[in-house]
């Protein structure tokens, strides 16, 4: 062996100082915020088999979670995301407890990116989950903690609402083939209007108008429902969730939450992951979401249980970057023999930490 | 303020023509030297602050939201990939992709372990996976049409606009894959925080690329 290697896989990155302190600072916050409202914390191992995320709704690239084997050669991944381990608690170790069960975590996600986006394969993940009880309710109860979470690193953010099933009810009526509604739906998640006419060969004129309107319906939420309800016209399961949406940002008027709020009903999922509610949380200075969530009833049937279920998961590590956590001075006590100084250090010590039994 | 990155080249002339009829006063691109950020002001509308890059970068800028919104052709985002929002079709740089090789000769036909010599690898191996052929590729960076031609590969996948380099090398065209054309991209999160000057700029260049 020469001498070891002094640099870190891609991807990778050790945090110095301030950044450690800053990741550490915002974590702690966002802990404190759950559990002023009343979330439970739980951790689940950085390995678990691979099993848990490869099911039926996965929503993660095989290509993209790290992979090793245990000792009798099964698959184990180091978790790609939270969602997953945490249902597999909430079905294996909590049946029993009491619904609606609301649950917070933050530890560590791995991703293996490809190589040279400086993208982290290790992000500090932190966020919520609600299982059971009243969906409408749970809603609200994400959405708010969301915007709690938002707005603790300025005021320049928003949080994008729309509806996984949106996209699903306008097409409902047209007869396209299952291939051509993915491939709609893929277009739609990159809000690639030009890309239809080619990639389709529709005809069919309804169509090719949603798809070029849809992806532009982004923005305020009145001016977005009003253009919305003009392009949905009969359709009432597009109505209906059209109507739900209204219900929920008119719930967060006359707050200094209203003008955060922005709908995109041109939001798809590409895997059917979310089944109602989604939501994205996006801050000046980064360019790609910080927050992301939803209702994921669908996914908790993957795991063979009929329980309703909401969340979200911060991008703590990101988001941490802007907001920088100064480290402070501390005195430069000295340990040297016969100046009584382990008694000066101690009264220091004592002065600031008060009470140090648990 | 809007940060639009913009392909240097072919597409770059078109899109500061079709800037120009928004209304953007281009005079700073016009006499450019050897700068490569140029501001676009509008009576109306906000700042555009414009970065000449590669096709490549434009794309990575927009990604990580360095620039909000991009120029490029849709060759590069199918090669390149990516998650941004690509919001409009300007209908020019107009070209596609094609399969080509030499002139007569039947790709598919026979066993033989095929060898395709391309820019754009990844664009070749989704073609070819997507209909269970299998293909070896071959990255070249140059004149791809020289592969088939010195015997290093039996086709080339590459952009084709008029066809007349094809030609003049004994080559032609086997198969089209796909239409290329400049594209809008938009940052995910430029798109939502700026919501309305972003709009506003589509809405502008929408009415005048008709």
């Amino acid at each position: 062996m020469g001498i070891v290697r002094k640099y870190l896989p891609a991807g990778t990155r050790d945090l110095i100082f301030e950044e450690a302190a800053s990741v550490r600072n915002l974590d702690n916050r966002l802990m404190n915020l759950y559990l002023t409202l009343g979330f439970r914390p739980i951790e689940t191992p950085v390995l678990e088999y691979y099993d848990v995320f490869n099911h039926e709704k996965r929503y993660i690239s095989e290509k993209s979670i790290f992979k090793l084997s245990d000792q009798e050669g099964r698959l184990v991944a180091l978790r790609p995301d939270n969602t997953s381990p945490v249902i597999r608690v909430v079905l294996s170790k909590l049946k029993d407890a009491d619904y609606p069960l609301k649950i917070c975590y933050s530890q560590p996600i791995f991703r293996n990116h490809i190589a040279f986006h400086a993208k982290k394969s290790q992000i500090l993940q932190s966020g919520i989950e609600i299982i059971g009880g009243n969906k409408q309710e749970e809603d609200l109860r994400c959405l708010f903690t969301s915007l709690a979470c938002l707005r603790m690193c300025g005021s320049d953010y928003k949080l994008e609402i729309g509806n996984a099933r949106f996209f699903d009810t306008l097409v409902a009526g047209f007869s396209i083939s299952e291939q051509e509604r993915n491939d709609l739906r893929t277009l739609m998640a990159a809000k690639n209007s030009g890309g239809y006419s080619f990639a389709l060969n529709m005809t069919n004129p309804i169509v090719l108008k949603l798809a070029r309107e849809l992806p532009r319906l982004c923005g305020s939420p009145r001016q977005v429902l009003i253009r919305a309800r003009a392009l949905v016209q009969d359709n009432r399961d597009s109505l209906s969730i059209l109507d739900e949406l209204e219900t929920v940002c008119s719930t967060f008027s006359g707050t200094e939450f209203e003008d955060k709020i922005i709908l995109d009903l041109g939001i798809v999922q590409k895997i059917n992951y979310y089944t109602g509610l989604v939501f994205r949380g996006y801050v000046s200075g980064i360019g790609e979401a910080v927050l992301s969530g939803g209702r994921y009833d669908d996914l908790m049937q993957s795991f063979g249980a009929d329980l309703s279920a909401c969340g979200f998961g911060i991008n703590v590590s990101d988001l941490s970057e802007l907001c920088r956590t100064p480290i402070p001075r501390v005195p430069d006590l000295s340990f040297r023999e016969g100046q009584n100084s382990i008694k000066n250090a101690l009264d220091y010590l004592n002065g600031i930490q008060g009470d140090t039994s648990c | 303020m809007l940060k639009l990155a913009l392909t240097k080249g072919r597409i770059e002339e078109k899109s500061i023509e079709k800037l120009a009829l928004c209304g953007y006063n281009v005079e700073e691109l016009s006499d450019k030297g050897r700068k490569l950020l140029f501001l676009c002001p509008h009576p109306e509308a906000e700042t555009l602050q414009i970065v000449l890059a590669k096709a490549n970068d434009v794309i990575t800028y927009v990604e990580h939201g360095t620039c909000d919104i991009g120029i490029v052709g849709r060759d590069t985002i199918m090669e390149m990939g990516g998650d941004f929002y690509e919001l409009l079709d300007l209908g020019f740089g107009k070209c596609r992709f094609a399969l080509a090789g030499l002139k007569g000769k039947q790709f598919y036909k026979g066993f033989g372990h095929r060898i395709i010599a391309t820019k754009y690898p990844n664009v070749t191996n989704r073609y070819f996976e997507a209909q269970d052929t299998e293909c070896e590729i071959v990255k070249i960076d140059g004149s791809v049409e020289l592969a088939p031609v010195l015997g290093l590969a039996d086709a080339i996948v590459d952009i084709v606009e008029t066809g007349s380099t094809l030609k003049e090398n004994g080559l032609e065209i086997y198969e089209e894959i796909a239409p290329i054309s400049a594209r809008l991209i938009v940052n995910n999160a430029s798109l939502k925080m700026k919501n309305e000057s972003v709009g506003d700029f589509i809405d502008r260049l929408s009415q005048v690329i008709g």
